[in-house]
This record gives structure tokens, C-alpha cells and sequence, in this order.
């Protein structure tokens, strides 16, 4: 579904990412792992058009869409998450998972019909009229799919939505995941939490220093020397 | 014609780039644009024109008197309008310095209801001839002192530790706050510096320049437009912006009217930014 | 219709509280002229002036989050609409103010476009269509065919509907203004809950990256936004013309009535539909207050600006987000005890469940 092929990308004479090549599969969950600072959410901002590449390119179910515009992106089946800022935290939750839902449609009734049947779907509902800011944490991440899968899009890009959560709460979203999954979507997730990663990751990528380390299954990963010297050091539990 | 354009344009654009560059530390040290920077050019303006000096011993003591008492203003201003309002979201800064701007404007209008006034040349001589160009003192006397500070302002900017706070702040704050720079402490200072700059200039300015309540607004705008033509980042591309500024007025004001000039120029202005928002001049060292 | 209706259904106690005052002050300001002496309607048209230019910006400040200082330009531009075009060469005055809401609209676009180059740049924004603002003044001050420094003045005769004028009588553009003011408002609520356009505007404002990645193209929208605001905003320019008769850019395309647009939608609440309004409306009330203790009328302004200038920083200051706002709240806070308890009891609930 999604071919990223030798992208690069620097920021001033400093090489963020260099020959990443990676694809994900529809149904399936991609995980890309990697330290601080490794180039995650440069290589997440490519794909979702907050960036232009350097060099590579990146095709959505043979689809070139490199370089096109984040709204254009949507357009053409990309949806993300989004860390709530102070300035989020206003936006109503019925109210942004019906904007998402005008990829389907142009039509009023439809969109807000798309967006209850979303929001019941995740049992969130009884957020309808709440804002952003005043509902749960993990609930505002599981508002992310909400409003990512009221697109219908062919990927969903996840960054970072374990963050901050209590590990009964990582499971809530553990779930949902799944949920989307099921539906067909192909699914890239950001992912410093090791508990999730485990139990959801298909496939496994691996960053350091803007490029890729290692990919392929948890176990094969785990295994290998390179991702090993990555995380030296650090706690494998998050 | 082109003479006069020329060096009346050169010294009337060295004072546009001293109150340009007030405007320029506080923006790229706070990311604030200051609406009411023009207004501080008037509290130096304003301020020479209530105390009246009679000799130029005691022209200069008003101006520093002004110049410090500004640099007090800026940080009371600083410190207990503005601060609150950084790092937060909403857009509180602009209104308050906007709001800031206007109170101070209707309060020279009460406290000086006669427009276009001035006060009589400090200086000892009272005209110079440049390249047959008949200039008055207090303009020339005005843009050799700014020259002066503007030069010395750069020097402290990219020569001192002080400097290097500042441009570490402009750069990144996360940055500066782990390399352990007390970050209000710079923004407090900027911010008054910038004021005392701003009042100096209007002191500099007085004795040639007829005085309006609304001529702060004019002297924002111009400041903003130098800073963003200069390319935002770089100290010589607004005192060269200054400089272009300075002689368009002068062009203007011998081919059109004068109160259209700047109707001009500021359509000019937006035209640039549609074309070249980046600014007009190419930079090749960046403030940080 | 019904779903339009739906944001009405109170729900809750400050809901219904301020739908009951918003019945009564509607009632209120239908019968007004009549209950009031003669000389009173005159100050009522011009709150509804005040009140009518506040929503229109806000539709771009509050609404989409672009703090514009060249909503004066749009002002002014439906003002001399009427006066250059129905006063001085005879067209239909209707026409007229059509056209300086189109000249105004376009305005607006163009302006937006332009800006737009400096990214979301709040200070840059306000800056960039202040310049504008100030160009179009000058213009106006400059050129013979806006009066230069003396204006234009009414001399045509006549009065009706038709003319939108009436010589004695401050009775029948009161009701424009009132209708006009109703149209306006009932047009944004209708944009803004069933137009995707409408419904982006929020996201525009709160967060443009968010909204990309939800394929809203925000230039586009901001640029609408811009458009329709500015048009809007002539309909109360070309209003206080007729009433006038007489426009000149100091009456209407001065740098001061743009930020007061600004500042007295801020210090009503530039997140609610009502706060422009009330702040128009308070602040014509304070300077017929002020001018009844026999203030200059110089000094009316130059003391109502400075005193709107420390309400707004004294609101900002407390960290509030407006008159109508701060409202809300306390009303919230006297009905919180059992509203408060209900919700806690919820929230509670939900907690219980996500740790299941």
C-alpha cells in the first residue's frame, strides 16, 4: 500500500534522513521504532505532506505523492494523529471527527451521519459535545482514530499515541488499533512504548541517525546487533 | 534634485534604521512585534518637547533623561504586561501592544492637543552644505548619532557575551534555557533597550521632526516594514532597508505629494511581500 | 432547519438564561424608538453601527483567527461606495452599497492572498493590513474624487426606502440598521454550523497544521473568510453614510476605528456570537454617557480610546477571554454546585471503565 523508496531529507547541511526505504502493507500494522532524535517524525512529516524530500519518493497504492501538499495528501487516503496543543484543546470532538468525515462526502446529513456512527463505534459518543481539553487523555487519542478513520483513508499514520498513558490505558488504545486494523486500513505507527509495539507491530522498522537498522518481524528485530547499539542503554520497558 | 534625493534620503534613513532596530532585537529575541515601538519614538519627541531644553548641554541631559526613563517604561511593560502572555497560545501579545499603542497616542493628544510641533536647533551651527546640499543640524547631527549607535548596538550583539545571550535566545530557547541563560532576564532587558532606543531617536528627531500624536502609528509601520524587508534576521539588512526607505520618501515627496508618499510606499511594500516575502535583501550572515 | 434550530434548544441553565436575554433585548430593540426620546434613536442607530461593524470583523478575527486592522478599508470603501456612486453620480443607492460590499470583498481576498506569504504570523498580519489600511487612507485623503481633506457631501433629495434616506426621521434607518444587523448575524450562524467553510474555521484558527492534514486548504478558506468579513463590514459603512450624509476619510477610514473594531470585539468576547455585539453596544452607550457630562467632544474620543485600551489589556491581563465569556462563566459557577456533582459523578464512571 504505501512504497517509500531512498528518501532523503536535510534541514540546513544537516542530514536528518538518508536512503529510507521502508513499505507498509494494507491490514497491517507497521511499526517504526527507533531513539530520540533518529528522524521518526521527519520521516512521518514527509509522508503526510508537512515536508518536501530531498530525494526518494513515496507512492500510496501506486500513487505518487511526493512533495504534494498535507490537505492534498488527505485527499488521496493519508490520515494522522495529532498532539492536542493548548490551542486544540477548544476544538469540539463531534466537530473534528465530522471535517475528517467530508473526504466521503459533501453532503451535511452524510458527514454528521459518517461522524456518530465513527464516535459510536468508538464509544465516544457521550463526548459529543465536550472539547478536546476536557475529556480523558486516552480518550482524545482514541478521538484520533475517530477522526482518522471517518476519512475511510487507505494509511493511518500514528505518532507517538501511547505517550503519557497508563499501561491500562495503552490496552484501551491497543484495541482500538486493532479495530482499525480490521477494517483493512494500512496502519504506520510512531511507537516508543514497547508494550504496544509487541502486541500490535506486523511488521517492525527500526531508525538511528536517519536510517533504517533493521526491519522485519519483533523477534527478528530484537535479535539483531544494530538495534541492540541503538538502545544501548536504555530500559526496554518504557 | 537627485542630490537632494540622495543625501536627504542617506540621513533620514540612518535614523529609520536606529528605531528599525529596536523593533528588530525585540522581535527576534521575543517573537513580539511591538505596535507600540513608534509610540516610544514619541515618548523621546514628546518628552524633549515638555522639558524644553535651552542649551545643548541641557538638550543632551533631557535626552538621556527620556532615554532612561523609557528604558524604565519598556520594562514595566515588559514585565508585567507581556511576560504572562509568552508561550501561551492566543494572539494576547498583539493586542496588548496594540492597545498600549493607542492609549499612548490619545494621552499625548490630551496632554498635546497643538499638532506638528518642535523645538529649536540644540546644535551650534545651524546648516551644513553636503555635495551642494543644504542640510539642517539637528538631521545631520541626527543621523551621525545613529549611525554611531547602530554601529555600537551591532558591536554588542555579535562581540559581547550579552550579545551572545541575546542571539542564543532569538535562536532557540529551549536551547538557551539548558545552556542555563536566565531567559526573562534577556527578554526584560531587550524589551527596555529597545524602548530607550526608540526615545533616543525621538530625541534625535524633535528638533527637525514636527510631532504628531499619530505619527507613531507611521513610525511602527515603517519599522516593521524595514525589519521585514531587511529579511527579518539580519541587523545590516534593516539599517540597508532603512537607507531604501529613507531615499523613497525623499523621491516621493519631490515627485508626489507628500502625504500620498506614504500611501506609496506602503503599497510598495505589500507588493514586495507578494512577490519576495523573504525581504528585498539577500542575507548572508543570519542573527544567530 | 431543524438541526439550525437544534444550537438553540437550551441546554442548560446558562444556556437558557441567555437565551431568555436575548428574546428581550431583540423585543427591546424593536420598540426602542419608541419608547425613548427622539434624540436617543439617533444613538441607537449608531450602536447598532458599533455592534454591526464588531460581528462583521470578527467573522475573520474571532471566527477564523486573522486579527486584521483592514476591516477600516472595508468600512470606508462602503461609505464612499454610496457617496461617489448615489450622491455624486446618481446611482441607485442600493446598487451602490452592492458594489462597495464587492469592492470590499475583493479587497479582502487580495489582502489575504498577500499576507498569507508570511505564513500564520499574527503580528506580521495585523501589521501588513494595518499598512494597507493606512494606503487607502491616504488615497482617500489625497484624491480628488473622495473629497481630499474636506469629504463629500449629501445633496441629493428625496427620501423613501428606495433612497435610504430620510432627512428627519432617524426612525426608519434604525430598522435598516436592526434588520441588517439580524440578516448578518442569522447568516454567520447559518455558515458557520452548515458549510464545511464554516465549519473549518475553527480548525483554522486553532491549529492551520491540523487542519491541512484534515484536506482543508487554509489560504483558501482564510482568503473566504477575509472576503466575506470585509464585504460584510461595508453594509455598516455605507449605513452611517446615509445617515450622516457626509463621508470624508477622517469620518471613516481612519487607523483608530480599525483597532477599535479589533478591541471591541476582543473586550466582548471575540469566541462568542454576542460579544462584538454587546461591546458595540456599551460602547456607544459610554460615549453618550460621556458626552452627557458635557465632555468635549475631542476629548470623548480620546478618552473612551484610552479607557478601551485598559479594559482590553485589564481583561487580557486576567487572563479572561471577554465580557460575554466571563458571563458565561459565572453563571456556570452560580449553577455549578449541581451541575458540578452530575458531571464529577460521570466522569467518574468513565475513569472506572478505561481502567477495566
Amino acid at each position: 500500500m504505501l512504497e517509500v523508496t531512498d528518501l532523503a531529507k536535510s534541514f540546513g547541511g544537516l542530514s536528518v534522513l538518508t536512503d529510507v526505504s521502508f513499505s507498509a502493507e494494507a491490514g497491517e500494522v507497521t511499526a517504526l521504532i527507533g531513539p530520540n532524535g533518529a528522524g521518526k517524525s521527519t520521516l512521518v512529516n514527509l509522508i503526510s505532506g508537512y515536508l518536501t524530500p530531498d530525494a526518494g519518493t513515496i507512492q500510496l497504492d501506486k500513487t505518487d505523492l511526493t512533495g504534494k501538499s498535507a490537505a492534498k495528501v488527505f485527499e488521496m487516503g493519508v490520515s494522522r494523529t495529532f498532539q492536542v496543543s493548548g490551542n486544540t484543546a477548544e476544538l469540539n470532538v463531534f466537530e473534528c471527527v465530522s471535517m475528517a468525515a467530508y473526504r466521503q462526502s459533501r453532503d451535511f446529513r452524510e458527514v454528521n451521519r459518517i461522524a456518530e456512527e465513527q464516535l459510536r463505534s468508538f464509544d465516544l459518543w457521550r463526548y459529543r459535545d465536550r472539547r478536546l481539553g476536557d475529556i480523558p487523555t486516552a480518550m482524545v487519542r482514541v478521538v484520533d482514530f475517530a477522526r482518522g478513520m471517518a476519512a475511510n483513508p487507505k494509511l493511518l499514520l500514528l505518532d507517538e499515541v501511547m505517550a503519557g498513558l497508563t499501561p491500562a490505558e495503552v490496552d484501551v488504545v491497543i484495541e482500538q488499533v486493532r479495530a482499525c486494523r480490521a477494517t483493512g486500513v494500512a496502519i504506520v505507527m510512531i511507537e516508543h512504548v514497547l508494550q504496544a509495539v509487541t502486541a500490535l507491530a506486523d511488521h517492525v522498522v527500526v531508525l538511528n541517525n536517519g536510517q533504517i537498522v533493521a526491519a522485519g518481524s519483533m523477534q527478528e528485530v530484537s535479535r539483531s546487533d544494530e538495534v541492540r547499539e541503538a538502545y544501548l542503554g536504555r530500559a526496554a520497558l518504557h | 534634485m537627485l542630490m537632494q534625493i540622495i543625501v536627504t534620503g542617506l540621513l533620514q534613513g540612518v535614523i529609520y534604521a536606529l528605531i528599525g532596530l529596536g523593533l528588530f532585537l525585540v522581535f527576534n529575541v521575543m517573537r513580539v512585534v511591538n505596535f507600540a515601538h513608534g509610540y516610544f519614538v514619541l515618548i523621546g519627541m514628546y518628552g524633549l518637547l515638555w522639558l524644553d531644553p535651552g542649551s545643548l548641554a541641557s538638550y543632551l541631559l533631557y535626552a538621556l533623561a527620556v532615554a532612561v526613563a523609557a528604558v524604565v517604561f519598556g520594562y514595566v511593560i515588559e514585565r508585567w504586561l507581556l511576560e504572562f502572555t509568552l508561550h501561551k497560545p492566543g494572539h494576547a501579545q498583539l493586542v496588548i501592544t496594540i492597545s498600549l499603542g493607542i492609549a499612548m497616542q490619545y494621552f499625548f493628544q490630551i496632554k498635546f492637543p497643538e499638532p506638528y510641533q518642535t523645538i529649536a536647533n540644540p546644535w551650534p551651527f545651524s546648516s551644513v552644505q553636503i555635495f551642494g546640499v543644504t542640510v539642517s543640524a539637528g538631521r545631520l547631527m541626527a543621523a551621525i548619532i545613529s549611525l554611531a549607535l547602530t554601529i555600537a548596538i551591532s558591536w554588542i550583539v555579535y562581540r559581547t557575551s550579552l550579545g551572545q545571550n541575546i542571539r542564543a535566545c532569538s535562536q532557540s530557547l529551549p536551547g538557551a534555557v539548558h545552556v542555563g541563560i536566565n531567559f526573562p532576564w534577556v527578554y526584560r532587558s531587550t524589551f527596555a533597550f529597545g524602548a530607550g532606543i526608540a526615545a533616543v531617536a525621538g530625541a534625535l528627531l524633535i528638533p527637525f521632526q514636527p510631532v504628531s500624536p499619530h505619527y507613531g502609528l507611521d513610525l511602527t509601520i515603517k519599522a516593521f516594514i524595514l525589519v521585514v524587508i531587511g529579511g527579518v534576521a539580519s541587523i545590516w539588512g534593516t539599517v540597508i532597508a532603512g537607507v531604501l526607505l529613507g531615499m523613497a520618501e525623499s523621491a516621493g515627496s519631490v515627485y508626489i505629494s507628500g502625504s500620498l508618499t506614504s500611501s506609496v510606499i506602503y503599497l510598495m511594500f505589500l507588493l514586495v511581500i507578494l512577490i519576495r516575502p523573504q525581504g528585498l535583501i539577500v542575507r548572508k550572515a543570519a542573527f544567530a | 432547519m431543524t438541526s439550525l434550530l437544534s444550537g438553540l434548544r437550551p441546554s442548560g441553565p446558562r444556556h437558557a438564561i441567555n437565551t431568555v436575554l436575548v428574546v428581550f433585548g431583540l423585543a427591546f430593540a424593536f420598540v426602542y424608538p419608541f419608547v425613548v426620546d427622539p434624540a436617543m434613536v439617533g444613538v441607537g442607530f449608531i450602536a447598532l453601527i458599533y455592534a454591526m461593524r464588531n460581528f462583521t470583523w470578527n467573522i475573520a478575527g474571532g471566527l477564523a483567527g486573522l486579527l486584521s486592522l483592514a476591516h477600516v478599508a472595508g468600512f470606508g470603501i462602503g461609505a464612499f461606495a454610496v457617496a461617489i456612486l448615489a450622491w455624486e453620480h446618481g446611482f441607485n443607492v442600493w446598487l451602490a452599497i452592492l458594489i462597495g460590499m464587492a469592492l470590499s470583498g475583493i479587497l479582502g481576498v487580495v489582502v489575504s492572498l498577500i499576507m498569507s506569504r508570511f505564513g500564520v504570523n499574527a503580528f506580521f498580519f495585523a501589521l501588513g493590513t494595518a499598512a494597507l489600511s493606512l494606503a487607502v487612507s491616504g488615497i482617500a485623503a489625497s484624491w480628488s474624487v473622495t473629497g481630499q481633506v474636506d469629504g463629500l457631501q449629501n445633496h441629493t433629495s428625496g427620501e423613501g426606502f428606495m433612497k435610504l434616506q430620510w432627512f428627519l426621521d432617524p426612525k426608519p434607518l434604525y430598522y435598516v440598521a436592526l434588520v441588517a444587523l439580524i440578516l448578518i448575524v442569522v447568516l454567520t450562524v447559518w455558515m458557520t454550523r452548515r458549510t464545511r467553510f464554516g465549519r473549518s474555521l475553527p480548525f483554522i484558527r486553532e491549529d492551520p497544521d491540523m487542519a491541512a492534514s484534515m484536506g482543508i486548504d487554509v489560504i483558501r478558506n482564510q482568503a473566504l473568510a477575509m472576503g466575506m468579513s470585509m464585504a460584510l463590514t461595508a453594509i455598516p459603512g455605507s449605513l452611517i453614510a446615509q445617515y450622516t450624509s457626509f463621508v470624508s476619510y477622517e469620518s471613516v477610514l481612519t487607523l483608530e476605528i480599525g483597532i477599535l473594531m479589533l478591541v471591541g470585539a476582543i473586550i466582548g468576547g471575540s469566541s462568542t456570537l454576542a460579544g462584538p455585539i454587546v461591546a458595540g453596544i456599551g460602547i456607544a452607550a459610554l460615549e453618550e454617557g460621556l458626552r452627557s457630562f458635557d465632555v468635549t467632544s475631542s476629548s470623548v474620543s480620546s478618552i473612551t480610546q484610552i479607557v478601551y485600551a485598559a479594559v482590553v489589556i485589564l481583561i487580557l491581563r486576567l487572563g479572561a477571554d471577554g465580557i460575554v465569556p466571563m458571563w458565561n462563566a459565572l453563571l456556570d459557577r452560580l449553577f455549578a454546585t449541581r451541575r458540578g456533582e452530575g458531571e464529577r459523578a460521570q466522569e467518574s464512571d468513565e475513569k472506572e471503565t478505561t481502567h477495566a
